[in-house]
């Protein structure tokens, strides 16, 4: 579950994947905390991503072989971070580009402006 | 301030109580809430209150647990369609083998079943590398509750 005070949350199905593989790509690696974090200071709390819903996608991104993980020793616990695959790599790019397509034709289709 | 290690245990008994058992996920949601933990008790002192309040921002841990198993698996059934023949060709290996080496006719094909030997293994190589390899997802390692934990009484 999203908590996005503004968005819908029906306008962010879908994009989760998306969001997390861009953080990675940008910050090599993170750990799920700081990407729920992150996402939070990006859009100035306007989108938080639930535990609930970044693990599963989290999971799931391994188990396609997008993303690596690497536990660390962090005093008297294991903290994992996730990072990019080399496949991973590619794979944003290729969402990333069609995420910039969609937002293209949906502004031609509802003949939007874009906000500031 | 940070969590001491029995705390930590604490936590962690929690959790697998509350349904999280695979040990992948149970290092993340661990360390998740440690942290958050970690922040709550800057205001909240008391570490009892401070965990009720931190997992009832978390929600479900079952379905937590239950989404992750369903996200991981949408992608182990397309495996599924690859290793269902790649069984049956194992299955016909070694029956083709056995035949070769118990009927008669073996003697008219004397070295058949040596060339079914050295033309099949390097598919049965390859087939494994393919399918057990690629995905390496040890996450998936179920831990029996009793073989990775003594439950540490939940004393805050």
């Amino acid at each position: 579950m999203y908590i996005c005070p503004m968005h819908s949350n029906e306008l962010l199905k879908g994009t989760l994947k998306t969001i997390i593989l861009n953080l990675l790509s940008e910050n090599g690696k993170m750990y799920g905390y700081e990407i729920t974090q992150s996402i939070k200071e990006l859009t100035k709390g306007e989108i938080q991503i639930t535990e609930g819903s970044l693990y599963p996608a989290l999971h799931g991104l391994v188990a396609e072989g997008l993303l690596l993980t690497e536990s660390v020793s962090i005093g008297k616990r294991v903290r994992k971070y996730y990072k990019l695959t080399k496949e991973g790599k590619s794979e944003t790019k290729k969402k990333l580009n069609e995420f910039s397509d969609f937002v293209f034709v949906m502004q031609g289709l509802l003949n939007l402006k874009l906000a500031k | 301030m940070e969590l001491n290690k029995r705390q930590i245990k604490a936590i962690e008994w929690d959790i697998m109580q509350n349904g999280i058992y695979h040990s992948s996920l149970r290092e993340d949601v661990l360390d998740h809430i440690c942290c958050l933990m970690e922040q709550e008790l800057k205001l909240t002192p008391d570490f009892k209150t401070a965990y009720l309040k931190v997992r009832k921002q978390m929600g479900s841990l079952r379905t937590l647990q239950y989404n992750t198993d369903e996200e991981v698996h949408s992608h182990k059934r397309l495996e599924r369609f690859v290793k269902i023949p790649y069984y049956l060709c194992i299955l016909m290996y070694f029956f083709l083998g056995t035949i070769m080496v118990c009927l008669p006719i073996v003697l008219s094909l004397a070295y058949m079943n040596v060339l079914i030997l050295l033309g099949g293994s390097p598919l049965l190589i390859l087939g494994y590398i393919i399918i057990f390899k690629r995905i390496d997802y040890k996450k998936l390692d179920i831990i029996p509750y009793k073989e990775s934990f003594s439950p540490v009484k939940m004393t805050f």
